[in-house]
């Protein structure tokens, strides 16, 4: 089975770079954008099999990138999981809402998310 | 704030109606009607003086000239008599018995000689009538005519028919007339006669007549004459205080410039003045309070501003701070995992102590968010009946684990339960911050104690600790925002000084202060009391509850304010679990459910309930995205919304289920539901009956114009006052089947109340299982038909 391939969208470089490297390190393929323009042109030219969003990004920011990605036929069944700094439950609940498979608070513990991805892209384990 | 407010109430007056009246009910009609009536008063006071003084006069002057005329005709009268005796005498002796016409043609000249005299009697000593002429006169017919040869009665007549002196008396009314009895003494002194006179008064009738007509033109003229100058002496008198009042009138309306010109030289000029003083004043004075308002007003905006943008700011560098700490956070732990290649002892060391450090910044950035949150009120108050023991015991287990190393932590709880009305996470929050602080402030080896003491209506929580201690100066500013009791402390003990302002915030919102005890060098004690919550049975409670299940608090909110506007009560669960308890319990009624779950989805809970019988006839609402609603119909939702729901739909979508058209409804009148008194009506719901609850606005209505298949009233002789008093004439009206439910020791009361009340229908019933066989029999009946009334006879 070949590496899945995650697409990591987030405007600040070094949170970016770190979740390159952690999950280069753990077996997965990982390609990083820093804008919600640049995620959907990634996503057009290769459907990755998951995505890490960032909300709060300078233009087009998290929601309308998850509004797109839910309304195109092709794009609808990436999973998506947020990752913001945001943490208002009612920001959740609209992540939720609106499609996204998991809502997960900056700053986050490695392993969480590690697990969350394991859970989403292999639902037959545990 | 007095002042303010009425300043404010007044420039508003002012400011609506600048020039004109201000208010149409208070002054036109001051100037209008108590002006004029009081000109009107003035002029019939001084017309009815002058016209009761005229009066009397006149009165006085017509009694007076009456009497006087009286009297003269009486002189005259007597001096005709005194004249006449002796020519008559002589006549009657010389021309009585020999020419007799002479004697009659001599009378006659006598008689003639007065006009008032209307007959003559000559009388000899013993008062035998000698000759009478009768009646002189047609008009006088009155005066009693003597008959000639007989002794008169009148002992008066007799008297001075044999006396020698001449005597005379007024016959009063009915025949008004004056009787002269002179003597007749001839030569010698010889006495055979006396004649009596009777002289009439009806000329005086006459003159009193033309006196009082020749009066009563005079007196109108005056009359008149009096009226008019009592006009214009009210106009005269009243123009100033005219003027007063519609200068009075304009300030009052808000024209603080008008001034009263008035040049009386009285009263009315200083009370112009006076007016004209006041409405300077007032002008000057309004115009500081509006400035001062202004002022006061910008100021309070700015403020409010400053709030805001603090608050804003506060979550925004809450958020800005998360950021970078989400790349230190990551890399750290990715090392410390080993993710990143071996790690020696050393580096494992440092990167345990990053790993603490960035945790107490994590806690202190968390502690900004709560406070900006508290401070802008988006944090609402979730509150509700909790065990206080079990969220205490848990914060303490979390401080325990997390800092109070090298500390003794003691829990001592009084005797419980300690059921509490509180929001338990943020009640959980203040009691850690509580402890967190005591072990911040309390050296090694110190104690710290969690208290719990049961009171009446609360539960007093304590958190004592063996710390530094707080100065007595200082204790009342601790709960202040950033405040730290010395500024070194920051330094030393750490934290950014938020914590007892969040504990003092959450308890604001609790309604509950909170107090210190504390001695420096010895300890501080913290001490607030949260209010027990209140006993489910001694509360009125509603007929129909609904079960919301949905994790956003806001929205719930929504839903829960629909909800209490029906009447009906509620409960607001967050997750599938919670629901799935709250049902088994049996006391819900209709569920609200969102389809997002933190822990699972709504539909497979929906398909439990609607697998078992207990709950498959359960009305329950699906809020979700519209692309749901078929599985939701499918699953026999009654109603499916999508968010946002319009304010008003989900309550009418439940209304419809839970209170069916009335034709199905039992009204229910009764002073306080009880426990026992909802699962009655709960119990009789399947057999397809709705109950409404009485309630004031809507139930006459429903009573008068619905089609109700029955009214049930509860007495349960909880109050003095039977609750359904001023129901039953409503009842009798609409003429409804009627039960009564009186528990069995006061049946045999209610139905001799209702006996001399004259009320000969409705059964009383005294168990659940009476009422069931009632109800059961008005399902059989037909639409219509009432069968109570026939059966209790």
């Amino acid at each position: 089975m070949s590496e899945a391939s995650i697409l990591v969208v987030d405007d600040e470089p070094d949170v970016r770079r770190m979740l390159q490297v952690i999950l280069d390190k753990n077996g997965y393929g990982v390609q990083g954008v820093s804008s919600g323009l640049e995620a959907l042109v990634a996503v057009n030219e290769r459907e990755p099999d998951l995505i890490l969003l960032d909300i709060m990004m300078e233009g087009m920011d998290g929601w309308e990138v998850l509004k797109l990605l839910k309304m195109e036929e092709r794009t609808r069944d990436i999973p998506v999981v947020i990752l913001s700094a945001r943490v208002e439950p009612r920001d959740k609940i609209r992540g939720l809402q609106e499609g996204a498979v998991d809502y997960i608070t900056k700053p986050f513990s490695v392993k969480g998310v590690l697990n969350s991805i394991d859970l989403i892209l292999n639902p037959t384990v545990s | 704030m007095g002042i303010l407010g009425s300043a404010r109430r007044l420039r508003r007056e002012v400011g609506r109606d600048g020039v004109t009246a201000s208010s149409h009910d208070d002054w036109p009609t001051l100037h209008s009607r108590r002006g004029s009536s009081l000109r009107r008063r003035f002029v019939v006071a001084i017309t009815a003086l002058v016209g009761v003084v005229l009066v009397v006069l006149a009165l006085a002057l017509g009694l007076s000239s009456r009497q006087r005329l009286q009297s003269e005709i009486e002189a005259h009268a007597r001096s005709y008599a005194r004249l006449a005796v002796g020519p008559f005498c002589r006549a009657y002796e010389t021309y009585f018995d020999s020419g007799h016409s002479k004697f009659l043609q001599l009378v006659d000249d006598l008689a003639e000689l007065s006009s008032d005299l209307v007959a003559v009697e000559i009388y000899d000593t013993t008062g035998r009538v000698l000759y009478s002429t009768g009646s002189l006169r047609e008009s006088t017919s009155l005066v009693p005519v003597a008959r000639p040869d007989v002794v008169s009665e009148d002992p008066r007549v007799r008297a001075a028919a044999r006396g020698l002196d001449s005597v005379a008396w007024r016959t009063p009314r009915p025949v008004r007339y004056y009787t002269v009895m002179e003597p007749h003494v001839e030569e010698w002194g010889r006495h055979r006669y006396s004649v009596a006179f009777h002289f009439t008064y009806d000329s005086l009738g006459a003159v009193t007549q033309a006196f009082l007509v020749s009066l009563v033109v005079p007196t109108t003229l005056s009359l008149g004459i009096g009226l008019l100058i009592a006009i214009l002496l009210a106009r005269q008198s009243l123009s100033p205080l005219e003027k007063l009042i519609a200068g009075a009138r304009d300030i009052g309306s808000g024209r603080l410039d008008r001034r009263i010109e008035l040049t009386s030289d009285d009263e009315f000029e200083d009370l112009a003045s006076t007016l004209n003083r006041m409405a300077a004043r007032l002008a000057g004075s309004i115009v500081e309070l509006e400035e001062s308002n202004l002022a006061l007003q910008q100021s309070n905006v700015e403020l409010k501003e400053l709030d805001r943008l603090k608050s804003d700011l506060l979550a925004n560098v809450s958020h800005e701070l998360r950021t970078p700490l989400t790349s230190m956070q990551g890399y750290t732990e990715a090392m410390a995992e080993g993710l990143l290649g071996p790690v020696n002892r050393g580096q494992e060391e440092a990167l345990e102590v990053c790993q603490r450090n960035l945790d107490r910044l994590l806690t202190m950035i968390g502690e900004l968010l709560t406070f900006s949150r508290l401070e802008s009120d988006r944090l609402a108050m979730q509150r509700r009946a909790v065990d206080l023991t079990e969220v205490a015991r848990s914060t303490v287990e979390a401080v325990r684990s997390a800092r109070g190393v090298g500390r003794e932590l003691v829990e001592s709880f009084g005797e419980g339960p300690f059921v509490v009305d509180i929001d338990p996470e943020r009640i959980g929050q203040v009691i850690e911050n509580l402890l967190t602080n005591a072990v911040k402030f309390t050296p090694e080896g110190g104690r710290i104690e969690l208290r719990l003491v049961g009171e009446a209506e609360t539960v007093c929580v304590e958190v004592a600790d063996q710390g530094i201690g707080i100065e007595p100066l200082e204790q009342s500013r601790v709960f202040d925002r950033f405040y730290q009791v010395e500024s070194s402390s920051t330094r030393r003990y750490g934290g950014i000084g938020l914590g007892l302002s969040i504990v003092k915030q959450i308890l604001d919102a609790h309604g509950c202060g909170i107090e210190l005890e504390s001695q420096v060098g010895v300890g501080t004690t913290f001490r607030f009391r949260l209010p027990r919550a209140v006993e489910e049975s001694d509360r009125d409670l509603p007929l129909v509850r609904v079960l919301v299940v949905d994790p956003d608090a806001a929205f719930a909110r929504q839903l829960t304010a629909e909800i209490e506007r029906c009447g009906w009560g509620w409960r607001v669960v967050p997750s599938a679990q919670a629901a799935k308890l709250t049902v088994q319990e049996g006391e819900v009624d209709a569920v609200i459910l969102d389809r997002l779950l933190p822990d699972g989805d709504a539909f497979d809970l929906v398909r439990e309930w609607r697998s078992q019988d207990a709950t498959r006839g359960l009305p329950v609402v699906v809020v979700s995205e519209r692309s749901d609603q078929p599985v939701a119909e499918g699953l026999g939702a009654i109603a499916f919304l999508a968010k946002p729901v319009p304010a008003g739909v989900v309550a009418k979508k439940l209304r419809r289920q839970l209170e069916p058209s009335s034709a199905r409804c039992i009204l229910l009148v009764a002073d306080q539901v009880d426990r026992e008194l909802r699962e009655t009506s709960r119990s009789l719901r399947p057999l397809g009956f709705w109950w409404r609850r009485w309630r004031d606005n809507d139930s006459t209505k429903l009573l008068v114009d619905g089609d109700l298949r029955a009214v049930v009233l509860f007495d349960r002789r909880r109050s003095p006052l039977t609750p359904w008093g001023s129901v039953v004439p409503l009842v009798l009206a609409a003429s409804l089947p009627v039960i009564v439910w009186a528990d069995a020791e006061h049946a045999a009361e209610v139905r001799a109340s209702l006996a001399d009340a004259g009320i000969d229908w409705g059964e009383v019933v005294s168990s659940r299982r009476e009422l069931r066989q009632r109800v059961e029999q008005l399902r059989r009946t037909r639409d219509g038909v009432t069968v109570w009334k026939d059966s209790s006879t």
